[in-house]
C-alpha cells in the first residue's frame, strides 16, 4: 500500500472527470492509493482534480481558481497553470504518486505555491523508476491508465520487472509490477485493417436437410399422445446396434482398454479410452452405417472383442493411417444414437420425468441439427420433459426428442429428481436479445459487415 | 447517435489461443498492444511489454462487439475486473498440452468468479489433438467440481466455425430465446 507519511491522505474532490479516467482514479483510491488520496466534498477538500480534456472542465476549474487550492490536472496535453499539477494521460500510478506529493508540499507553501511542469517534466525523463515494492508496499492492485483522446499511436503496458527483484522483500507471493498504461483500443478512434474473410463452402441445404431427416426422422409432432403415437415415438434400444455399442463403451471404461466391436461385412470399430477416440472401418455418413444403426440386428451379428497387444498395434496403426475413420468417441456414440432414434426416445427412459442438462455435449466435434444450441440451453437453464422444452423453444419435437436420445446415451442428464432445483438457473433477461441476434447472424452468415 | 459497445473476453493461459481465436471471428486484424509500444515507453529499460489482444465486429454504424484477450500472465488479474466492464461474458481457452490444465481451470475461473456469477462462461479446450488426455469428461468433473454449469468444447482456436461455436453457447446460454 502507498503511505502518505506526512499528513495523512489528501482531501481530494473530483470536478469534471470523464467516466473512463474517473473509474481508474477510483480504482486508485479504492486500492493502492487509498492512504494517498480521500475523496470528499467540494467543501472539505484541498485539493480539486480535474480532467481537463473533458468538455467544461477548463470553465469549472476558473471559477474555483480564486479558492486558492491546488489542482491536479488531467490532460493528454501539457497544462501550465497557476497552483496546478499537471498529470500526463495516461494515468498511472507513479504519476499520482507524484502528484499527492507536489499537491501536499503545495499546501504547506501556500499561498505562494506555483509549480512548473516544465519542472516536472525534466525530472520525470531522468528520475529511475521507483520499485513496485517503494510505490505499492505488497500486492495491492494497481490502477491504468488509458488515453480518452483520439490517439493514433497506441501504448502499451509496461513493466519494471528487475527492481521488483532487487528489491521486493516483504510479499510471500508473486510480486505485482508497476503497470505504466494500458491502452484499450475501443474507446480510441484509431484506423484498423479489415479481414477479408474468405467464404467458407457450405452444405448444400438439401443435403444438409437429407442428414437431419436421417438422424432426427420426419414425425410430425404429437399432443396427447394416445397407445399408437407412443409406438411411433418410441424405440427398443435394445434391438439395435446402440445397445452393443453401450455395451462396449461400459467395457472399454470398466477395463481401461480398446474394445473392438466386430460389425456385419467384415467392418469393424474400435473405442480406444487412452484417447478418447473411436475408429470406424465404416463412414459414419454413408447409407449402410445409417441402415446398420436404424434396423434391428440380429443375435450374433454384432460381437465385441478386446484385442491382444499386438492386435491393438496392428489396429491402431491402421486407424492411424486412416484418419477419416477417426473420430472423438463421444461424437461417435452421439450419432450411433440419432441414427438409431431418428427423433424418437427410448421405451426404457420415462417420456414425462422431469431433467435438466448437467453437461453440455462437445458440440464441435459431433453432428449438428436445428436447433441444438437452444435445446442445450434450455435444457441446462431449467427442467423440464421433452415435451415442455420443445413447447418453450416452438421448435419440432423430434429434434428435442432427437438431442434426448443422444444425450441421455452419454449420460449427460441430471436424473436426479432432488437435484433439479438446485440446478435451475435465473430466467435470462431478454434486453440484449436483439443484439445477440444480430451477432449470430453475422458470425453464421447471415448479417451484415 | 450514440454507439453501443460490447464486449467479449477471452481469457486463459498464454499459448492456449486467445489471440488466433479473435482472429478467427474479429472483423478486422487483431491488434497487439505490444506491437504499438510508444518510443517513450521502449526507451525505458529494464521493462517487459505486455500484450493485449483486441479485436471488433461490427453489426452496424453504432453496434459494435469488441473482442479482448487477456495478457496471459498470472500477475495481470487486477486488471481483468476492469477489461470486463461492459462484457457479454467470458469464454477461457485452455491448453490440454499444459502441465495442469485443472489447475489452469481453477486459476481463471477463480479470478473472474465475479463475472461468471454475473454473466456467463464457456470454456475451449485447445491443442486436443496434440494430447487427447484430459478428455472432456474430465473438465466437465471439474468444472462440476466448481459448481459451474459452463458448456465445454473441444476447439481448434484457428477455426471460425469452432470458435464461433463458442460464441453461440455464450449467447444461447444466457438466452435461449435468441433466434437468427
Amino acid at each position: 500500500m502507498l503511505k502518505h507519511t506526512k499528513t495523512g491522505p489528501l482531501k481530494v474532490a473530483l470536478l469534471s472527470i470523464s467516466p473512463h479516467n474517473r473509474a481508474i482514479l477510483e480504482f486508485f483510491f479504492a486500492g493502492a492509493g487509498r492512504n494517498l488520496f480521500k475523496v470528499v466534498t467540494e467543501s472539505e477538500a484541498d485539493v480539486l482534480i480535474v480532467d481537463y480534456d473533458h468538455p467544461g472542465a477548463r470553465d469549472e476549474w476558473e471559477k474555483r481558481a480564486h479558492s486558492g487550492k491546488p489542482g491536479i490536472v488531467l490532460s493528454v496535453h501539457s497544462v501550465d497553470i497557476p497552483n496546478g499539477i499537471w498529470i500526463p494521460k495516461p494515468l498511472t500510478s507513479k504519476a499520482l504518486t507524484e502528484a499527492a506529493n507536489q499537491a501536499s508540499n503545495m499546501l504547506v507553501a501556500q499561498p505562494s505555491v506555483s509549480r512548473q511542469v516544465d519542472a516536472l517534466a525534466s525530472t520525470k525523463e531522468t528520475e529511475p523508476l521507483p520499485s513496485a515494492q517503494s510505490l505499492f508496499g505488497s500486492l495491492s492492485p494497481q490502477p491504468f491508465g488509458v488515453s480518452s483522446t483520439p490517439s493514433k499511436k497506441l501504448r502499451s503496458l509496461v513493466l519494471n520487472l528487475t527492481e521488483d527483484e532487487e528489491e521486493d522483500t516483504t510479499p510471500a507471493t508473486p510480486s505485482v509490477p508497476v503497470v505504466e498504461t494500458v491502452f484499450d483500443p475501443a474507446e480510441n478512434d484509431i484506423s484498423m485493417e479489415e479481414i477479408a474473410r474468405p467464404v467458407e463452402p457450405s452444405i448444400p441445404p438439401e443435403v444438409a436437410e437429407r442428414r437431419w431427416r436421417e438422424l432426427c426422422g420426419e414425425h410430425e409432432d404429437v399432443h396427447n399422445p394416445s397407445a399408437w403415437h407412443l409406438e411411433v415415438m418410441l424405440f427398443t434400444p435394445e434391438n439395435y446396434l446402440l445397445t452393443n455399442i453401450l455395451d462396449a463403451l461400459r467395457l472399454t471404461r470398466q477395463a481401461d482398454e480398446a474394445v473392438q466391436i466386430n460389425l456385419p461385412n467384415g467392418h469393424f470399430a474400435l473405442l480406444m479410452p487412452s484417447r478418447c477416440q473411436a475408429y470406424c472401418t465404416l463412414d459414419t455418413r454413408s447409407d449402410e452405417f445409417s441402415m446398420l444403426c436404424n434396423n434391428p440386428v440380429q443375435t450374433g451379428q454384432v460381437t465385441l472383442h478386446i484385442p491382444s497387444s499386438a492386435e491393438l498395434n496392428q489396429l491402431q496403426t491402421q486407424a492411424e493411417e486412416n484418419q477419416s475413420g477417426l473420430q472423438d468417441m463421444e461424437a461417435f456414440v452421439w450419432v450411433i444414437s440419432l441414427l438409431t432414434s431418428r427423433g424418437r426416445m427410448s421405451r426404457s427412459i420415462d417420456i414425462n420425468q422431469q431433467v435438466s442438462l448437467k453437461h453440455w455435449p462437445n458440440m464441435t466435434r459431433l453432428e449438428q441439427f436445428p436447433h441444438i444450441m437452444r435445446i442445450a440451453a434450455l435444457w441446462n437453464q431449467r427442467p423440464g420433459n421433452a415435451f415442455e422444452i420443445a413447447q418453450a423453444l416452438d421448435i419440432p419435437q423430434r429434434y428435442v426428442f432427437a438431442f434426448y436420445t443422444a444425450a441421455s446415451t452419454l449420460n449427460l442428464f441430471e436424473m436426479d429428481q432432488t437435484k433439479l432445483k438446485s440446478r435451475e438457473k435465473e430466467k435470462p433477461k431478454e434486453e440484449s436479445r436483439g443484439l445477440f441476434s444480430r451477432l449470430l447472424k453475422r458470425l453464421l452468415g447471415g448479417g451484415r459487415k | 447517435m450514440s454507439i453501443i459497445n460490447r464486449k467479449i473476453i477471452f481469457t486463459g493461459p498464454v499459448g492456449a489461443g486467445k489471440t488466433t481465436a479473435i482472429a478467427a471471428i474479429s472483423d478486422i486484424k487483431p491488434i497487439t498492444t505490444d506491437e504499438y509500444a510508444s518510443d517513450m515507453t521502449k526507451s525505458r529499460k529494464p521493462q517487459t511489454t505486455v500484450a493485449m489482444d483486441y479485436g471488433l465486429i461490427r453489426l452496424s454504424e453504432n453496434e459494435r462487439v469488441h473482442l479482448y484477450g487477456t495478457p496471459g500472465q498470472e500477475r495481470f488479474d487486477f486488471m481483468w475486473d476492469i477489461l470486463t466492464k461492459g462484457g457479454i461474458g467470458l469464454i477461457l481457452l485452455l491448453d490440454n498440452t499444459r502441465k495442469d490444465p485443472q489447475q489452469d481451470l481453477r486459476f481463471y475461473t477463480n479470478a473472474f468468479r465475479d463475472f461468471i456469477e454475473k454473466k456467463q462462461l464457456v470454456v475451449g479446450v485447445t491443442r486436443m489433438d496434440m494430447q487427447r488426455k484430459p478428455g472432456l469428461a474430465e473438465y466437465r468433473q471439474w468444472l462440476e467440481g466448481l459448481s459451474l454449469q459452463s458448456p465445454v468444447f473441444e476447439i481448434d482456436a484457428r477455426s471460425h466455425k469452432d470458435v464461433t461455436m463458442l460464441v453461440q453457447a455464450l449467447l444461447f446460454s444466457l438466452d435461449p430465446g435468441v433466434t437468427h
